[in-house]
């Protein structure tokens, strides 16, 4: 075998061809959407339905238009408040992932707290964060970090234990310490399971940081929502809610471009291309 | 080097009254039924499990000593390389593990991949590799560094039969220049025969050793030899060994 043969023989992935079959298999999904928001447009003509109760695609998107630079400038605290909340409750989902799986004592007296934590319904906990943080941003970003934390630290400890226990001998066999173990391979191991949490706590944290804006909030597209359903005003709640809508799309997007590239070694990755 | 141990595992008595002794740069193969307890013998040898009575020397030293200077290289029977990394980021692993026992090396890795016939794949992933070449990667990343005693669990176990007779030699071929003290364990008759320099079989559980077998054949050895009288002969006496 040949240099130049060997190296065609290796699969390859993200090709030109594939990228024209991914878009040839987009239609259908593109036919529904654009469907959907037809009939919808058809329905209100036909009926006469009134704007203040329902309105016609059309009529959002022109007032999204209209207020795009007003709900982007209020969506940019929803969004700090999401990330920074989705950053700290990562870190503490980690760390505290890290402790569990090193000391079992620790993961028998926290992890039942962080069940419980868990169990609460976090929009039942922010009317009191509004009394104890009050307007700004800081109650939104603890609800976001609370609601992320937990689907990291199950994730990520399910990770750490899911190491393939061959690997796992051979790194014992050359005497690597419990740290390297966890660096070099569990950490690794646990890559999936920590992107699959992330992927869902995005959305998890933006609706943690919107429900906090809902309940208290000088700025923020929840704020926003607020005030439409205060003034009756449904085509601009409409747009704000298509707004976040895209916004959302855009993120998961994102992550799923993200995790394609740190993921590419993994099975979930490469036979989804 | 001298290993004599008796070893329970759990209530179950895996190994009973094993004594063997292994000579440095000698191809020990350890062969026997399923469940006898070979890969528990190894396992203990590697200190990957404890012994329950008796003790295991490597050159005068504890298995868990000769782990922690970094003298014991181990092939199983799945390649388990890590699938993020690269073939040659793989076979590098051990110098970037336990890096107090510093780091000798056997030479350098576009060397060993060449060894292992896998020069061109330095820069694949595992994934794109079949299994007999992971399995490749995987005997390298345990010579790399270079240790005393190298420890292989029916490395070719998982292997289809006609890759498995060619990884036969391939690994001979890559003994003859390493000269390591091997402890192969294996299911495979022609593979026991036509690697070692001694057989070792054993019993059913509980594992005990039956038999030491001698292979006087002359090396360097290749496929012919499979056909040699005198192979076929220890063959015979090997499979009248094992069923009895």
């Amino acid at each position: 075998m040949t240099a130049t043969t060997a190296a065609r023989a290796l699969p390859r992935v993200g090709t030109r061809d594939g990228q024209l079959a991914r878009l040839r298999g987009t239609w259908p999904s593109v036919f529904g959407l654009v469907a959907f928001f037809v009939i919808w447009e058809v329905l209100i003509r036909a009926t006469h339905t009134p704007a203040f109760v329902v309105p016609a695609p059309s009529l959002v998107v022109k007032r999204l238009w209209e207020e795009f630079p007003s709900y982007a400038y209020e969506f940019s605290f929803t969004l700090a408040a999401a990330g920074i909340g989705l950053a700290i409750g990562t870190t503490v989902g980690i760390v505290g992932a890290v402790l569990m799986a090193n000391w079992r004592i620790l993961e028998k007296s926290l992890f039942p707290l962080a069940v419980i934590l868990k169990l609460v319904p976090f929009v039942a906990i922010a009317p009191l964060l509004r009394i104890w943080l009050g307007y700004e941003l800081q109650p939104k970003i603890l609800l976001a970090a609370l609601i992320t934390f937990f689907p990291v630290l199950v994730n990520c400890i399910t990770g750490f234990r899911s190491v393939d226990p061959l690997a796992l001998e051979f790194f014992r066999s050359v005497g690597a310490t419990r740290w390297e173990i966890l660096t070099r391979l569990r950490w690794m191991t646990s890559q999936p399971h920590l992107f699959a949490a992330l992927k869902v706590n995005v959305n998890l944290a933006l609706a943690g940081a919107i429900v906090g804006e809902l309940f208290s909030s000088k700025n923020g597209i929840g704020m926003v929502i607020n005030e439409t359903a205060l003034n009756l005003d449904i085509p601009a709640m409409f747009a704000a809610i298509l707004f976040l809508a895209i916004t959302g799309v855009a993120l998961t997007l994102f992550m799923n471009w993200g995790e394609r590239r740190v993921l590419a070694w993994h099975e979930s990755v490469r036979t989804t291309r | 080097m001298a290993k004599t141990f008796l070893a329970k595992d759990g209530s179950v008595e895996a190994l009973r009254e094993i004594s063997l002794d292994i000579a440095e740069r000698e191809f020990v193969t350890l062969i026997g039924p399923s469940g006898c307890g070979k890969s528990t013998l190894l396992r203990i040898i590697g200190g990957l499990i404890e012994a329950s009575a008796g003790s295991v020397a490597l050159r005068g030293r504890s298995p868990q000593d000769a782990q922690r200077t970094k003298d014991i290289g181990f092939v199983f029977q799945q390649p388990a390389l890590l699938p993020w990394r690269t073939v040659a980021h793989n076979v590098e692993l051990p110098f970037e593990l336990n890096k107090g026992a510093g780091s000798d090396r056997l030479c350098s890795t576009e060397e060993i991949l060449a060894l292992v016939g896998l020069s061109q794949f330095a820069t694949a992933h595992p994934y794109q590799l079949s299994g007999g070449m992971q399995q490749r990667v995987a005997i390298a990343r345990a010579l790399i560094f270079d240790p005393a005693l190298l420890l292989m669990d029916e490395p070719f176990g998982a292997l289809d039969e006609i890759t498995r007779a060619g990884m036969r030699y391939e690994l001979l071929r890559i003994w003859g220049k390493s000269q390591k003290t091997v402890l192969f364990v294996t299911h495979s008759i022609a593979e026991a025969i036509a690697l070692s320099d001694r057989v070792v079989v054993m019993s059913p559980r509980p594992g005990e050793i039956r038999e030491i077998l001698e292979i006087t054949l002359p090396r360097p050895r290749n496929e012919e030899i499979e056909s040699a009288p005198e192979f076929v002969r220890m063959a015979d006496h090997l499979r009248h060994l094992l069923r009895a």
